[in-house]
This record gives structure tokens, C-alpha cells and sequence, in this order.
């Protein structure tokens, strides 16, 4: 199976404080792959990295899709920050987008996510007045508005209600299964990487200590697999 | 031009920042047409004209910029919408020219609104049209672009405006007392000329400044900036 991303001794520096520390990782085309590891282990600067916001001190990546004019048409992003204009409406949020990726058929494409995540009726509404949980399908909107290759999550459902969570976590694996998608996703939550990933990665203290696939998965709990990668901690 | 049009939509969507547009707009009108009446009553002095040609839409520039609405420029950093926007791969530079341009049209039309006035009844035109489409654009735009890149870059944006206008009434300074303190110290008065190549020298100081700002300026920085400070 060919990868859609490939890390080689990748490492990150904040003047001396190494925060991504020799990362190599292969992420093979269709998978759903989990990056679990505690706040602070270095899971946004990694996906900063992938997204070209910061330069790694050394090392290299590739990330194989295609690109034009320096727009990024095939990735999929969501990040902490929701990035939204709260002065702007739903639709026009998502307008500028479509501008961006140079959209044809803009209108059509918006009516239907927004439909698709459930969001038709605030389409002119301002995205100020949209609860958390709307903000983040709003977001996810976004993200796929150019129906990217790969779909790039940063701990896309932190603070949401269960329900959400579980709508979120549905919606991504049709995503996977409808086209041949492959979605990054991060998390400091064990349950909801558990029940989507095909693979997974342990990250701490900007290592990956541990890689697991969907065998070992269903073999033994994720907790369990997590709470032993981190034994060494407590030694 | 698609960050353009948001930018001016939110600047325009600000129903206080339209008011003190239209305010500001009658404001330089009306100093366009004040300035006939001073001219007439000191016996048609063209230093006034000078004066408010070249200097004058200065210091009103500097005002316009303290009432930009500056919160939707911070509420950009708390929401990461520049992190999301240049995730995408958008051009840096592309996005801090949109930006830039979007402060400058409101700030430059009142502005030249003035000194077309001006123009009109003073017939001055060589100095006044060297004022409209070179000297104001090109200082009024350094002033834009630093203003944004600096605003990209911290999340205090009032320290960021006193350095702006320091540097800026410096300029004023130069351009409105050089003449005089060229008087007194070396014995003779500069001429017209020479205080208009000065503008002209200022002028391309603050382009150059403003064009090392932009190259120097990287994503990481923002992104760090907007996060950790
Ligand atoms: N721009 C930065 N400057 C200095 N330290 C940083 C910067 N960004 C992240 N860090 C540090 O790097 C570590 C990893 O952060 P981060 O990637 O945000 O972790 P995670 O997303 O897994 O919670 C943290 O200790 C954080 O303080
Ligand atoms: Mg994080």
C-alpha cells in the first residue's frame, strides 16, 4: 500500500526546547490515522509542520498530493483555532474558502455541505451566533469544501458534547469509506480515536513510542496499549 | 482580491468606523476649503498651500489610523483565522497586501478628497498632483503595510500605533520646521524645491522600510506571536 505521508527524522526546536524529537511515520492512502498523546506531546506541532506553518530544525516530509499555485487543493484542515469571522455569516465564511481553492460551482457546493452537516438554516446567519458544536461542523464544512485527499484534524471534537462527538465520528468514517480518503486525526482522548483508526501512533514528549495497527487494536484495548507506553514515565 | 473583499467587508461591515469615515471625509473637505480663506487672509501666502499639500494629510492620516477598528484585527489572531487562512497555502505576502490595501483606501480617499480641493481653487498643480498620486499613496501605504505586519505580530496593538506615529510626526517635524531650522543654523532658507525632494526622500525611506518589513515577515512568527505572547 503506498503512503500518503512519509516523515524521515523529523525534528523540531523552540530555541533550545526540542518539541518533535527524531518523528518518523508512515501514513499509508485510505487510512484513519490517530495521533494520541498527551497535551503537550507535540500532536499541533507536528500537524503545523504537515500544513508548511512552521519549518522543521531538520529531517524531512513528504506529502503526496497534488498541489497548485501553492494552494494546497487536496488537504483538508482543521486546527484549534476555528479560524472563522464571527462578523461574517455561515455562508460567506465559507465563500471566502471556495474563493481560495478557486471552486467552480461555489454556490451548489456550499448549499450542500451546509445541508450536509446540518447547518442550512443558519446559512445566512452570522457565525457569531452559532453554538460550539455548530462552529465545529461549520469548521468540518470547511474542511472538505474541496473535497480533499486528506483530511487533517487537529483534536477536531475537544470540549464537545457527546452527542457531536459521536455525529463527528460517524461523519469521518463515511468520509474514509465513501472515496478513497485518508484523515489524520489528533487526540487526547483515548475513545475517540479507539472506535474510527485504522492505525495509531503514541506520541510523548515528542517521540513516538509506540505504532499500532487495526490487528493489535482489536487484540488489546487502546487504554491499555496507552497506559503501557507510558509505563517508563512513572519508573 | 478575495482577501480584499472580506477585509473590506468586515471594515465596512463596522457601522462605527463608517461614521467616523464620513465624519473625517467632511473634516478634510472642509479643510480643503478653509485653507482659501487662510491663504486669502495671509496675504496669499503659497507656504500655507505647501503646507497643506504636503504635511497636513499627514498628521489627519495618523488620526484616521487610530480609529481603524482595530478589534477585528485581534479577534483575527484569537480566532486563528490568519493560521487557518495560510494553512491553505495562500501567499503571505499576498495576504499582508490585501490587508494593507484595505487600511489604505479609507485612509487615502478622505485625503485626496482634500487635496483634489485644494488643487481646485490653488492651481498649484504640479506640487499638488505630485502630492496625490506619488507622496501621499507611497507614504500612506509604508504606513499601511507596517501597521499590519506589526499588527500580525503582536498582540498590542497600541504600543505598535505610538511607534507608528512617532516615526510619523518625526516626518511631520522634518518636513514642516526643516525649512526654518535650515534658517537658522545654516543662515539661508531652504527652497520649495528642496522641501519637496525631502518628501520625496521620506517617501521612498518609508517604501524601502516597509518592503524589508514584508520580506522579513515569516508565518511562523505570526503563528508563534499570536499564541505565545
Ligand atoms: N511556538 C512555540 N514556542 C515555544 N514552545 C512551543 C511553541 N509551540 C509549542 N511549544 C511547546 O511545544 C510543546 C508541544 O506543544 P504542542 O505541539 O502544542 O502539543 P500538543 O498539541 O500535543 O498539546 C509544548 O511543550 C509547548 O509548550
Ligand atoms: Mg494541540
Amino acid at each position: 500500500m503506498s503512503n500518503i505521508i512519509e516523515l524521515q527524522d523529523l525534528c523540531k526546536e523552540f530555541k533550545d526546547k526540542r518539541v518533535l524529537d527524531n518523528i518518523s511515520l508512515k501514513i499509508p492512502v485510505g487510512s484513519i490515522f490517530g495521533l494520541i498523546g498527551p497535551n503537550g506531546a507535540g500532536k499541533t506541532t507536528l500537524i503545523r509542520i504537515l500544513l508548511g506553518l512552521y519549518r522543521p530544525s531538520s529531517g524531512s516530509f513528504i506529502i503526496n498530493t497534488q498541489h497548485k499555485d501553492g494552494i494546497k487543493k487536496n488537504i483538508g484542515f482543521m486546527l484549534h483555532s476555528t479560524g472563522l469571522y464571527p462578523a461574517l455569516t455561515c455562508y460567506e465564511n465559507l465563500a471566502l474558502y471556495a474563493r481560495i481553492y478557486r471552486l467552480d460551482k461555489e454556490k451548489e457546493r456550499i448549499e450542500d455541505l451546509l445541508e450536509l452537516v446540518g447547518l442550512q438554516e443558519y446559512r445566512d446567519e452570522k457565525a457569531q451566533i452559532l453554538s460550539k458544536g455548530m462552529r465545529q461542523k461549520l469548521v468540518l464544512a470547511r474542511a472538505i469544501l474541496h473535497n480533499p485527499e486528506l483530511l487533517i484534524l487537529d483534536e477536531p471534537t475537544v470540549g464537545l458534547e457527546v452527542e457531536i462527538k459521536v455525529w463527528f465520528r460517524n461523519f469521518i468514517s463515511d468520509y474514509v469509506s465513501e472515496g478513497k480518503k485518508t484523515v489524520l486525526i489528533s487526540s487526547h482522548e483515548l475513545s475517540e480515536l479507539e472506535k474510527i483508526c485504522t492505525d495509531i501512533a503514541i506520541l510523548r514528549k515528542g517521540k513516538i513510542v509506540k505504532e499500532y495497527n487495526k490487528v493489535d487494536l482489536m487484540e488489546t484495548s487502546l487504554e491499555e496499549l496507552y497506559l503501557k507506553s507510558g509505563e517508563s514515565d512513572w519508573q | 482580491m478575495t482577501i480584499l473583499r472580506k477585509e473590506l467587508k468586515l471594515i465596512y461591515g463596522n457601522k462605527v468606523f463608517i461614521l467616523m469615515k464620513v465624519f473625517f471625509s467632511l473634516v478634510y473637505c472642509a479643510v480643503g476649503f478653509l485653507t482659501k480663506v487662510l491663504y486669502e487672509e495671509l496675504g496669499s501666502d503659497p507656504g500655507i498651500v505647501f503646507y497643506f499639500i504636503f504635511v497636513y494629510p499627514l498628521s489627519l492620516t495618523l488620526l484616521m489610523l487610530n480609529l481603524y477598528p482595530i478589534a477585528q484585527e485581534i479577534t483575527e489572531q484569537v480566532n486563528g483565522g490568519i493560521e487557518n487562512i495560510l494553512a491553505t497555502g495562500y501567499s503571505l505576502k499576498k495576504l499582508l497586501m490585501a490587508k494593507s490595501l484595505a487600511l489604505f483606501l479609507p485612509i487615502y480617499t478622505p485625503a485626496a478628497l482634500m487635496l483634489l480641493i485644494i488643487i481646485g481653487w490653488s492651481k498649484y498643480y504640479l506640487a499638488g498632483f505630485l502630492s496625490l498620486i506619488l507622496l501621499l499613496p507611497l507614504l500612506i501605504g509604508s504606513i499601511a503595510v507596517n501597521y499590519i505586519s506589526g499588527i500580525l505580530l503582536t498582540p498590542n496593538p497600541g504600543l505598535l500605533r505610538s511607534k507608528i506615529s512617532f516615526s510619523a510626526v518625526l516626518v511631520i517635524f522634518v518636513l514642516t520646521y526643516g525649512p526654518v531650522l535650515s534658517y537658522q543654523v545654516f543662515g539661508y532658507s531652504l527652497d520649495r524645491a528642496v522641501s519637496i525632494v525631502i518628501a520625496i526622500l521620506l517617501s521612498l525611506l518609508a517604501v524601502f522600510q516597509a518592503y524589508r518589513k514584508i520580506n522579513k515577515i515569516s508565518i511562523e512568527e505570526i503563528i508563534m506571536g499570536a499564541v505565545y505572547s
